[in-house]
């Protein structure tokens, strides 16, 4: 007899159980409740117009809004501008939202616009884009909800800028009153920062005159700073936390099966080849290190095989400007690449000098190392490893004082005139200034780029960046490296933005709500 | 005969016969490394990463898929080398040092035992860091920061020593038959502190082990490819939960190396300290 009850109710509970999931498919958003999300680092500052980097954009982005905002296929959005158009090559017309409001309740209108523009402006602020705003030739409120912004000339890329974090838009009033932006805050997002301590807690509460009809869901947001990786992970797992960034890893698999795991690629890890320096003076040598090098290989050991090499040389997947043309263009090859040394008087790779290889010393840059330093050896080239500190890696980028070093980027847009930052010859303030790397077609390619408007005109000129890029092999071209938040399963709406713009995807946080019938 | 007698006595003690026979092996095992590893210490293989113990990884891979066994053998031939080159200079150095202060006095004495003291008031670990990011990590800077940092434990012992056997009959004897300096204490003083310092070597050889494997822990050893113990738990820690071997044998490894050092020494000073002998 009792057996039997224990069957029923065996029976039982494993239909529920399996009904029960079923259910939350379906289910709506649900208002209410608390997030709490840990954290890399402590955010540092408030100013919404300076960078303290990626995990701060998670206070700046919830409190403050920007004029337009990437949707989740990282195309422009209205956010405070409705809508925008342009008269001619050079001049946007911004048409802003009415009712938006302020966190002390002072409406916002295009006054607040011009006057951020002009706090960007001003080099007292020391803003991430004074020098975008500083360049525009004219800005203007037509009336109180239209704004007319002229550019000196036609620039592809005005939009991302005003999209990206450090052009949130904050109250004329507050600057008019010397606010100190730095430590408090005054927005119109869905977050309004309630208390805060330095490594402590940065507590966040709804905004109630939000200008989104029933957003954001959530009362509360609690941002807590976790350094350590692991302790960050069991934080998460014991339910300290609900939602954390930086996952490394290791554990995506473990938090992909129990948790929510949500990935990207923001991030691409590269190598830095010295043309001026013994055997990198010669393009045959680098183009043959790219044929040595294994990407594929190099990505599955250094990060288990999670992350992008498809994309051809330096767009993401997902990107707008993705060339299908080159996938598959930097594949191995070593008869090639034996060509190739061959070609610049080396009959064996014995005979290429031995090459000091920098390394920053923390395991997203050394773990691609080693793999790496493993391929080149093992083809027959000598590599001495060279351990620095990171400060010293990046130093190296302006110095060039390195022939060969493990590196890694991030784009701030989705824009490929960020290579314009790497491999112009006067604006490659991240690589040719550093080692005079210069090309003529390549900086002709780039300024055409820029001011080129039309889409397809503009995929066209960055195919041939591309194509020119592998054929200077100025880098040896790896991977983009795997980054991912994860969540418990009761979090929902959170969603990424494509790519390369994963940092986004943690200002957007008016989307989330908690699922209280997930445990 | 009495020497003779005294090696005998130690081969009695079953401690001296186990660490001997392990330090020994590991000797071996570092000069014939390229021989008896089964692998290559830096072949890196996609599908065999994280494998447990088996026939074809005797102790498994790490998280390249490289080889355990194969690399703690490599690693062994490194730690040794370092310890040795260390232990080398330290006990050279430092019994000149503490045999010219003991046997001189006076002013000779004080400045460098005084110098002694002074490097021996640094945290050693705090200190090799130091010297380390200054100078970089390779196997040369390595030796010579370990060695320095123990030049202190010999001094002392070979003062101390020599402050009691130089005051002994027959030293008076040679000093009064017009022996030289070098002399007295190369042929009658040397021999007669021989014993502590023998224990010392020993004891700094664990240390020195401890202090290499920390210091490529922190990410202070010699580069890549060169396998390191310090390193290899370094590296495998952040895995530990796909796959704890990576840790465990390294671990263990330096773990019964520092160990067996430490109780061999223990073992020749109770046999050659007449006062601890029953």
């Amino acid at each position: 007899m009792k057996r039997n009850v224990l069957l029923t109710l065996t029976v039982l509970l494993l239909t529920a159980a399996l009904l029960f999931p079923a259910t939350q498919v379906f289910a709506e958003p649900q208002s209410g409740g608390t997030l709490r999300f840990g954290i890399l680092r402590d955010p540092e500052g408030f100013d919404p117009h300076i960078n303290y980097g990626t995990t701060s954009t998670a206070v700046q982005g919830n409190i403050y809004d920007t004029l337009i905002e990437y949707d989740e296929n990282g195309e422009f959005r209205g956010a405070l501008a409705t809508d925008w158009e342009m008269e001619g090559d050079q001049t946007y017309i911004f048409h802003l939202r009415e009712g938006v409001e302020f966190h002390d309740g002072t409406p916002f209108t295009s006054e607040d616009v011009i006057a951020t523009l002009d706090r960007i402006k001003d080099p007292e602020t020391n803003a991430a884009r004074h020098g975008r705003i500083a360049g525009l030739f004219n800005y203007e409120a037509i009336d109180d909800y239209t704004v007319r912004i002229v550019l000196r000339e036609p620039d592809a890329t005005f939009l991302h800028d005003l999209a990206s974090f450090t052009l949130y838009i904050v109250s004329a009033r507050d600057i008019e009153n010397g606010m100190n932006f730095n430590r408090e805050t005054n927005g119109t997002g869905a977050f309004m920062l309630e208390s805060w301590e330095p490594e402590g807690e940065y507590v966040f509460v709804r905004n109630p005159n939000y200008w989104q009809e029933g957003l954001p869901y959530l009362d509360r947001l609690i941002q807590i700073p976790f350094q350590d990786d692991q302790t960050r992970v069991n934080a998460l797992i014991s339910g300290e936390v609900d939602l954390i960034e930086y996952v490394p890893w290791q554990d995506f698999d473990y938090l992909d099966a129990e948790f929510s795991l949500f990935t990207h690629e923001s991030l691409y890890n590269g190598i830095r080849l010295n043309h001026n320096r013994e055997p990198f003076d010669q393009k045959e040598v680098r183009q043959a290190m790219n044929y040595i090098v294994d990407q594929q290989m190099a990505l599955d050991l250094a990060f288990g095989g999670h992350g992008d090499i498809k994309s051809g040389p330096l767009q993401p997947a997902g990107s707008l400007f993705y060339q299908d043309e080159l996938e598959g263009a930097l594949l191995p090859d070593h008869e090639k690449a034996m060509e190739l040394l061959a070609e610049a008087g080396y009959n064996s790779p014995a005979e290429v000098p031995p090459i000091e290889f920098t390394v920053a010393a923390i395991a997203v840059h050394s773990d691609t190392a080693e793999v790496v330093q493993e391929q080149l050896q093992a083809f027959g080239l000598r590599v001495n490893w060279r351990t620095v500190e990171v400060s010293t890696m990046i130093e190296n980028r302006t110095s060039g004082a390195y022939v060969m070093q493990q590196d890694g980027l991030s784009m701030a847009n989705p824009d490929p005139d960020y290579l314009r930052f790497l491999f112009h010859s006067r604006d490659g303030s991240n690589h040719s200034v550093g080692v005079n790397f210069e090309n003529e077609r390549l900086d002709e390619l780039f300024e055409e780029g820029l001011k080129t408007i039309d889409y397809d005109e503009r995929k066209a000129i960055y195919l041939e960046v591309e194509k020119l890029l592998i054929e200077e092999s100025p880098w040896i071209f790896l991977f983009w490296r795997p980054q991912a938040e994860a969540a418990h399963p009761k979090v929902q709406g959170y969603t990424t933005v494509p790519g390369g713009l994963g940092m986004y995807n943690l200002s957007r946080f008016n989307q989330i709500w908690i699922d209280d019938s997930v445990q | 005969m009495n020497r003779f007698k005294s090696i005998k006595r130690l081969l009695k003690d079953f401690r001296i016969i186990i660490c001997g026979l392990f330090i020994l092996l590991l000797a071996l095992t570092a000069i014939f490394a390229p021989i008896i590893a089964p692998h290559s210490f830096s072949q890196m293989n996609t599908l065999d990463r994280f494998s447990g113990p088996g026939p074809e990884f005797l102790l498994g891979t790490d998280e390249f898929g490289r080889d355990i066994l194969s690399r703690l053998i490599h690693g062994a031939r490194l730690t040794l080398i370092i310890s040795l080159g260390a232990v080398a200079i330290s006990s050279v150095i430092g019994t000149l040092a503490g045999l010219i202060a003991g046997y001189s006095g006076g002013w000779t004495e004080n400045i460098l035992m005084r110098l002694m003291d002074a490097l021996f008031s640094f945290p050693p670990f705090l200190l090799a860091i130091f010297v380390i990011v200054f100078l970089g990590p390779s196997v040369i800077n390595l030796i010579l920061t370990i060695g320095l940092l123990y030049i202190p434990r010999f001094a002392r012992i070979a003062h101390s020593s020599t402050l009691l056997v130089k005051e002994l009959e027959y030293v008076e004897a040679a000093q009064a038959l017009g022996a030289s300096i070098p002399r007295i204490i190369g042929r009658h003083i040397l021999p007669n502190i021989f014993a502590p310092i023998m224990v010392q070597m020993s004891l700094t050889l664990g240390a020195a082990v401890l202090l290499e494997s920390g210091l490529s822990f922190l990410g202070l050893g010699p580069p890549p490819p060169t396998p390191s113990w310090g390193r290899m738990v370094q590296q495998s820690a952040r895995f530990m939960q796909m796959s704890p071997y990576g840790i465990i044998w390294p671990s263990v490894i330096i773990s019964l190396t520092v160990l067996s050092f430490n109780i061999f020494a223990d073992a020749v000073r109770d046999n050659l300290d007449p006062r601890l002998r029953q």
